[in-house]
């Protein structure tokens, strides 16, 4: 496979750095070319909130007699080949922390960098050191000489922009390694050679393929792009391994994505921990957070979408072969997140509903006609299944009473769907404040698909046509994916077959992202969490 | 203490309170009184998480001037009065008389952000409001008399409301009181409210509480002693978020952090409570680096500990405490606990910036690490081996071994204390040029005429009698460092010298450096000089407001040249009161000048 790092950069599982090529697709003045990119939280100095925008910090010019070169270049999953006249630069990672930088031919590089406020650069016995925030990008020399040109503006308080010069041995060879480390500089051991960083991402990646289901023969390109995504999605965060939203410009982890990704995992244990970790920083009366940052987590409702991860997991038996302890801490940490919606956002008569309009996931993909606050379909549906689903894990942990209770909650979920929300021709919203009925539209009123069988055949029936008719160009890739799993559940086969064909090519030319490549940013166009959906709607093909 | 009519106004200052994310503050164009929270850490020129606070009677405004004590904010107009009190419990009260409405408006820094800032706005059952506005937080609107009327048109095409208006509307008998709440997570009711009265009472038993950590004021400076006092107390938080311990922001406008050496600056201060002066020395030691021992430069309410890096001021003000005050907060298991954390912080400077000559001389890599951001000592970059952060890493040994003797570690004790020495030996023998000490980069010395060459003078009466004298004479020579408002930054015989609006330390007449060199001339025995540069400092600051620092003059003296010393006018500027400044004041007029005069 052949990577285009327009749209995808290269990298690989757990680590920051990345290589990609950027277009400035969205005119926001950037030179374009190769770049190094560390996927970094930024803006960090004083308050260090997430950052968005690409994370290219150092633009990559060969040189040869200290000259600019033209250049074309080729990558593969495992290694960046920049090409000139002269001779080459292989770009190879060794392991998560160590990007090995190797040219021959007499060819040198010149390293563009940018720092921020805060930041700086500067040169040691370990060689050409940037600092950004707490993180330190160090280049060290292996064959050949680095060398930094970086002055201390006093006056602007910040470096001057820092250029990095990497020379040629005698022999027309360079070899560098640049570390993504930190103060402690505990730099890991080199492998031997190039070639076995090469087999050893090779190997990991063949490990993490073999764990995901498939799209099949007819799209292996879309399929093998959208597994990178996600190998090389992952990151470490606070000591767990999740996916941020999008290493090249959002290293926001958003709960609802982890829940989605969870759907590709063949290992249980590992598909709980994704779904625990927001989960587990919940509010004390239960408000799972949008997304979790290094420094902040944004607790604004999110709909329990954990709910359709968890019931397949069920209903495949998957959950069952976890461990009981991890069950049973999910189980609690689901409970808590459930009664919140119970709680804080259900009336009297049993009615749950949105508070906001961001609270639904896809705020332009749902109309509430009766205003806020309002009982709507698709959360009836997830609360439905999650309590479904929380009622058999109760089950399963011997606690009877609970089982019983959550069994209680859905069918009284699914009667509020079925007899109060629907009017016998669509679903309707209800005002919680006055009472009043209003139109519901948008792909959100298909959700309820997802309880399968559990919805009356009449309103299978309505919302199976409604999928048909949707322009799956343009749909949200992650409710359109529930919403086909839920025609496969609901036995209507062919109409998700044809459905997930039509959304996975409407993927193939601009990424797996809502906008479609249009207006995304360079190396940005393949979302873990869009990637994952589109995996687990591949499931519907075979 | 603030208002319309009085010396100082809320346009530089804030009203806040000891454990309060709440403040208000004038804004400069509209005087109209503002209201924010620290907790987001915005700042105060970009937020879209601003409120105007307006005055209505019916649909006519009215035109108000305020008046604040450590207690209450007071508007007042014609036709009645609106008072806020702000509590401890992520909660401000306020109250109306005379049948005057409260309009709370969304009204950002910038124009253009609109109500970007609010997500979202909805009812509650009781006649209560909540208000979303993302990353800024929530907060909930309870009336407790009156009503709560809120405007907030959606605009579908823009897709944000309109505008967001909050108004207090009074009850029949003209009063309205309303609690709002605040939160970074869930807002919720209290259970009950506690009167009005109480709340004020209780915040301003808080504050003489909070008095009690200091020492009384120098003949003159009593005003300056409450104002300093209050601008402290209001600026300390509680333990929440990001904070295990309450510990005391810099500024709620533009840097709302609590920074490691603010902390230790403002324990010197605290000469009457040594406990809660150790304590506030310890702060930031609960957020040590495991590896490293690296403690965070700063602290913020989100996220807590940041990734910037302060030089290690935590000798130096304990070795100024126990001066002062003695060392009975040492117990053994005092001296146990923290004996180790202060080692691992020492050998962070000596291991992580080390100058690799062998020996502990270090070298720094930011102007961050000392501190000085614009000084002239850096106009030849880094890697920099300057004494000022040298002289802190001497004290700083020498802490250690006291901590370590204090806990029974005698050989440890002896092997810092060797250390220190010998490092001071190094500093005065290598360092001190005969005229100043002086900073090396590759070897080469930097021309600097930074005040920062003298700031090795905190070693006190550990340096040679000759170099004290030295820098005595120095800085209380007039025209040179000395002026009429205390020590410049920058020699005003310095081409380099700049006081600028945009300046920090390259010129300007600023509130840390000035403590630092005081405490340190006052412990070589310089009691009078130290006390002469104090006097002017405190003395300006009295009638000019608590503040970070000052232009000297409004022109160059080398050149005659004008300066261009003012960053506006904009809404409360960045040389804004800060609690940086009161700590140094505090010091300066309950210990430095006192003693002179004994």
């Amino acid at each position: 496979m052949q990577l285009d790092l327009k749209k995808i950069p290269f990298s690989r599982r757990l680590s920051r750095h990345m290589v990609y090529e950027e277009t400035d697709n969205n005119n926001s003045g950037w030179d374009k070319g190769l770049y190094l990119a560390l996927a970094a939280e930024s803006g960090g100095f004083i308050y260090g909130g997430p950052a968005m925008g690409p994370k290219g910090f150092i633009r990559i010019i060969p040189t040869f007699d200290g000259k600019p070169q033209d250049y074309s270049y080729q990558a593969s999953p495992f290694s960046v080949e920049l090409k000139t006249d002269q001779g080459s630069v292989l770009f190879v990672l060794d392991g998560e922390k160590v990007l090995r930088i190797a040219g021959k031919g007499g060819i040198g590089l010149r390293l563009d960098g940018k720092l921020g406020f805060g930041d700086n650069a500067y040169t040691t016995e370990r060689g050409a050191e940037f600092i950004l925030g707490g993180t330190v990008y160090l280049f060290k020399a292996l064959r050949g000489r680095v060398t930094l040109d970086c002055r201390w503006d006093r006056k602007g308080l910040k470096p001057t922009d820092p250029i990095v010069y990497i020379e040629p041995d005698e022999n027309g060879e360079f070899s560098v390694a640049a570390y993504d480390t930190d103060f402690a500089y505990e730099l890991p051991a080199l492998a031997e050679s190039l070639e076995q960083c090469i087999a050893e991402a090779e190997k990991d990646l063949n490990s993490f393929v073999a764990g995901l289901p498939s799209l099949g023969a007819e799209y292996k390109d879309f399929n093998d792009y959208a597994a990178y995504a996600l190998w090389t999605g992952l990151v470490p965060f606070k000591g767990l391994e999740l996916y941020p939203a999008n290493k090249m410009e959002d290293q926001k982890i958003y709960s609802l994505e982890q829940a989605i990704i969870a759907l590709t995992e063949s290992d249980p244990s590992r598909a709980l921990e994704l779904l625990s970790a927001a989960l587990a920083e919940a509010s004390p009366q239960g408000l799972v957070p949008v997304w979790l940052a290094d420094r902040q987590n944004l607790y604004e409702a999110v709909p329990p979408v954990y709910a359709c991860t968890v019931n397949r997991l069920l209903a495949g038996g998957l959950m069952y072969k976890v461990a009981k302890e991890q069950l049973s801490r999910f189980y609690e940490l689901m409970s808590k997140a459930v009664n919140w919606w119970l709680q804080k956002r259900t009336n009297k008569e049993g009615l749950a509903y949105y508070a906001y309009r961001y609270e639904c996931g896809w705020q332009n993909e749902l109309s509430l006609g009766s205003g806020l606050p309002s009982a709507s379909c698709d959360l009836a549906a997830y609360l439905a299944l999650a309590a479904e689903s929380l009622a058999k894990i109760a089950d399963f942990l011997g606690k009877s009473g609970e089982s019983e209770s959550w069994d209680k909650l859905c069918r009284e979920q699914l009667d509020k769907l079925t007899r109060v929300l629907w009017d016998g021709e669509r679903f309707k919203c209800i005002n919680i404040l006055t009472g009043e009925a209003g139109s519901c539209d948008g792909l959100l009123t298909l959700i309820p698909l997802i309880l399968g069988k559990r919805l009356p055949e009449e309103i299978t029936a309505v919302l199976a046509e409604k999928a048909k008719a949707l322009d799956w160009d343009k749909v949200a890739i992650i409710p359109g994916a529930l919403i086909i799993m839920g025609l496969k559940d609901s036995g209507l086969d062919a109409a998700a077959r044809d459905a997930a064909r039509k959304l996975i090519e409407s993927c193939l030319a601009g990424g797996a992202n809502d906008r479609r490549g249009k207006g995304v940013n360079a190396g940005a166009f393949y979302s873990p969490s869009a990637c994952a959906a589109l995996f687990a709607v591949g499931r519907t093909l075979q | 203490m603030f208002g319309t009519k009085e010396k100082f106004a809320l346009q530089r200052a804030v009203f806040a309170r000891n454990a309060s994310a709440f403040y208000i503050f004038e804004d400069y164009y509209t005087h109209l009184l503002r209201l924010s929270s620290y907790k987001p850490g915005a700042m105060v020129d970009s937020t879209p998480f601003i409120f105007n606070l307006r005055l209505f009677a019916g649909d006519s405004e009215l035109p108000y001037t305020y008046f604040s004590d450590a207690g209450t904010l007071r508007m007042e107009s014609k036709e009645g009065t609106v008072e806020f009190v702000f509590t401890d419990q992520e909660q401000l009260r306020v109250r109306g008389k005379g049948g005057v409405t409260l309009r709370i408006e969304l009204c950002p820094a910038i124009k253009e952000m609109g109500t970007s800032a609010c997500r979202g706005i909805r009812p509650l059952q009781d006649g209560a409001w909540e208000a979303v506005f993302g990353t800024y937080g929530k907060l909930l609107f309870v009336p407790l008399q009156g009503e709560i009327e809120v405007t907030s048109p959606w605009n579908e095409k823009l897709s944000r409301y309109d505008e967001v208006i909050f108004d207090c509307v009074p009850a029949e008998n003209g009063e309205f009181e309303a609690a709002v709440h605040e939160s970074m997570v869930e807002v919720e009711r209290s259970a009950d409210y506690l009167p009005f009265d109480e709340l004020v009472k209780a915040s301003l038993a808080d504050y003489d509480e909070f008095k009690k950590n200091y020492l009384p004021a120098a003949r003159g400076y009593e005003k300056l002693w409450d104002y300093a006092i209050y601008q402290i107390w209001s600026h300390r938080t509680k333990a929440s978020g990001g904070f295990k311990e309450p510990g005391i922001l810099f500024q709620y406008t533009w840097v709302a952090g609590v920074f490691s050496w603010q902390q230790s600056y403002h324990a010197m201060a605290m000469l009457a409570n040594p406990k809660e002066a150790w304590r506030q020395i310890c702060l930031l030691f609960q957020y040590q680096d495991e590896k490293t021992g690296r403690i965070p430069g700063h602290l913020t309410y989100i996220g807590g500990a940041n990734t910037t890096l302060q030089p290690p001021f935590q000798g130096f003000a304990l070795d100024y405490l126990i001066r002062k005050a003695g060392d009975d907060f040492l117990t053994p298991e005092e001296c146990a606990r923290m004996y180790p954390k202060f080692a691992k912080w020492t050998e962070f400077w000596t291991t992580y910036r080390n100058a690799g000559r062998g020996d502990d001389v270090t070298a720094i890599h930011s102007p961050h690490d000392s501190g000085w951001d614009d000084a002239t000592i850096f106009e030849d970059g880094f890697p920099a081996q300057n004494p000022d952060l040298i002289a802190f890493l001497i004290v700083q040994m020498e802490m250690t071994a006291r901590l370590a003797e204090g806990c029974g570690k005698k050989e440890e004790a002896k092997h810092w204390l060797v250390r220190s020495k010998k490092l001071l030996d190094i500093l005065v023998n290598e360092f001190w040029d005969g005229e100043k000490f002086v900073t090396f980069v590759n070897g080469k010395p930097v021309d600097s005429m930074s005040l920062i060459c003298y700031q090795p003078i905190l070693l006190g009466d550990r340096l040679p009698q000759h170099i004290i004298d030295k820098v005595a004479e120095r800085l209380t020579e007039e025209g040179d460092f000395l002026c009429e408002i205390g020590l410049v930054t920058e020699s005003l015989k310095s081409p380099l010298c700049d006081y600028s609006a945009r300046t920090f330390i390259s010129g300007r007449v600023v509130a840390p450096i000035i403590q630092i060199i005081t405490a340190g001339l006052n412990m070589a025995g310089k009691n009078k000089e130290a006390a002469l540069i104090a006097r002017r400092f405190c003395d300006h600051v009295k009638e000019n407001g608590v503040i970070l620092g000052f232009a000297p003059y409004e022109y160059y003296p080398l050149t005659g040249e004008k300066a261009d010393i003012t960053y506006g006018p904009v809404a409360s500027d960045g040389w804004s009161w800060s609690t940086w400044c009161a700590a140094g004041v505090m010091m300066m007029i309950t210990s430095i000048i006192p003693e002179a005069e004994e």
